[in-house]
């Protein structure tokens, strides 16, 4: 490997290492302000650490922060955003349980797919649909390429990768049609007639509302609530995949 | 058979019968709009037989259809309808030009009555002060039926000023979903100088009401010390009911609160026995007399032939 070449590989992983040191700083500074009570600022800096790297734990602790400053409808999109990363987050599910009654809110109601599609992460799904497929294309091929007969065994795999490969492809779906849920961040946030600003209101939502955006156009998403449909600025409304 | 007589007899009725019956179906026909598209055409249609409230519900079942090829135009379309149906709120109201002249001329009167009322006040003429009193009632009549009529047209213009202010919006709105219409955007410079223009006349009339209302009140305690200075015998007809409904001050109603106890206070009037052996021995009328009590029994009552209402 020519000099030039180290040199930038050494770089890319110093810069690597200070980006991960600024995270923790900031994950850090977040639970240092969390414990003196200072929720505004320790809740910009959790969300400053999860922007960098979105993980379960400091999504929650910055869920945390927004409730405790008063932001339900902050704190139930950070702890669905964690629950979306890794949905055996217990903490998550225990806030949101407790969060959306106190906050008037419902659970957004989900397909039968979408609902299959929480109980493993969303790139598990993938994975899961590639290695299936991979299992049951080898079990059935493999045995012809070393030209011997298929045993019993190698063709029940076969079965049974299909099988998994079906799920996790309808499961698939169900993650890509639930990156579309989002959450109300504002209290009293207008769903307009019209993408505009001065546009007429039809309703007015609940900080913590949940609803399916449906379509974009400029800076607003049309989107479905369980009693009406309409368009709502983007800065009040936050989505649940936030990549 | 004649073969006239045929065809008066079958032909004619049976064109009649299926003329009328396809004209029932054509209007039975006329299919209830339900895409953007057909409320669209259905508000432009209202909107051109000047039916506006019709239109502007239309033009909003357009918009909520989210079609986004018809919504730039549903918008505007909605636009004018407000607006034209705010100017026809407007055409309806009274008429400003004569309603400042109204007011001014109850305003004059009042001057010049208080002007009036405090120069016999002073003089303390019976004659003047009748006069005064006269003229200061009359001039407060005009004041308070100018007041109705300048609260009347602001109540109109409050709601033309809404149907404007939809309207700016509206085409404020489709001037930000399609930046190059320009005539939207004329047309929400135009609208918003409309509203300046009727927001000026409201603040004027506001004010007028305002110097209505202080010039009543002065009119009114003027009228008062006239009143108290004209001796009875002189005093112009229905001087002793002639108070203004407006005159009760919320401060006069203050002690009239109901008492927290259930039993309520009793009034302490001092009584004398006499005074009180004609309570109990019927109604007084004027401190002394009795009602009268006939003696006699009386023919029965005549039956009555009118209709029985």
């Amino acid at each position: 490997m020519k000099p030039n070449r180290l040199i930038l590989l050494a770089s890319l992983v110093a810069l690597a290492g200070l980006g991960r040191a600024a995270t923790n700083d900031y994950f850090a500074q977040g639970i240092r302000f969390s414990s003196a009570g200072q929720f505004p600022e320790a809740a910009a800096a959790f969300g400053q650490a999860a922007q960098a790297r979105p993980a379960a734990g400091t999504l929650v602790n910055l869920g945390i922060a927004e409730w405790q400053r008063g932001r339900a409808g902050a704190a139930i999109l950070a702890w669905e955003q964690a629950r979306w990363i890794n949905p055996f987050e217990a903490r998550a599910q225990a806030n949101l349980k407790f969060a959306r009654p106190v906050a008037q809110v419902d659970e957004p109601p989900l397909k039968w797919f979408e609902t299959a599609s929480t109980w493993l992460p969303g790139d598990a799904w993938v994975w899961l649909a590639g290695a299936s497929l991979w299992l049951a294309v080898g079990a059935l091929v493999l045995p012809g390429v070393f030209r011997r007969r298929r045993a019993g065994w190698e063709s029940s795999l076969a079965s049974l990768g299909f099988g998994i490969f079906l799920v996790a492809m309808t499961a698939n779906v169900g993650v890509v049609t639930r990156a579309d849920l989002g959450v109300v961040l504002k209290k009293n946030a207008p769903l307009l007639l019209t993408p505009t600003r001065e546009s007429e209101i039809v309703s007015t939502l609940a900080a913590g509302e949940s609803a399916r955006k449906l379509r974009v156009r400029g800076n607003y998403y049309f989107i479905r609530t369980a009693l009406a449909s309409g368009w709502i600025a983007r800065d009040q409304f936050g989505l649940v995949d936030a990549r | 058979m004649k073969f006239p007589t045929i065809i008066k007899q079958f032909v004619l009725p049976l064109a009649l019968a299926l003329g009328g019956r396809a004209l029932a179906a054509d209007e039975t026909n006329a299919v209830a709009p339900a895409t953007g598209r057909d409320f669209y055409n259905a508000g432009t249609k209202l909107l051109a037989g000047k039916k506006y409230a019709d239109a502007e519900k239309m033009f909003q079942s357009a918009l909520a259809a989210q079609d986004e090829k018809v919504q730039p135009s549903a918008l505007y379309n909605l636009g004018h309808a407000r607006f034209d149906e705010g100017a026809g709120l407007l055409k309806k109201g009274p008429d400003a030009q004569k309603l400042n002249a109204q007011g001014n001329a109850a305003l004059a009167a009042g001057e010049h009555a208080i002007h009036e009322s405090e120069a016999a006040l002073q003089d303390a003429r019976i004659d003047k002060l009748v006069s005064a009193y006269l003229e200061g009632r009359g001039a407060r009549h005009d004041l308070r039926d100018a007041e109705k009529a300048v609260q009347s047209a602001m109540e109109t213009y409050g709601k033309t000023l809404l149907e404007w202010q939809r309207a700016a919006e509206d085409f404020k709105g489709v001037a930000e979903l399609h930046p190059a219409d320009t005539n939207a955007v004329w047309n929400a410079k135009i609208v918003d100088r409309s509203i300046a223009n009727l927001v000026d006349s409201v603040r004027r009339m506001q004010e007028m009401s305002g110097r209505m209302g202080r010039q009543r009140q002065d009119l009114g305690k003027l009228l008062s010390k006239l009143k108290g200075q004209i001796p009875a015998p002189d005093a112009p007809p229905g001087a002793a009911g002639d108070e203004d409904e407006d005159d009760v001050q919320p401060g006069s109603l203050a002690g009239q609160k109901e008492n927290a106890s259930h039993e309520g206070d009793q009034m302490q009037i001092p009584i004398s026995p006499e005074a009180a052996g004609q309570i109990l021995n019927g109604l007084s009328l004027d401190g002394s007399r009795r009602l009268p009590m006939s003696d006699k029994q009386g023919a029965p009552a005549k039956e009555k032939t009118g209709r029985n209402w």
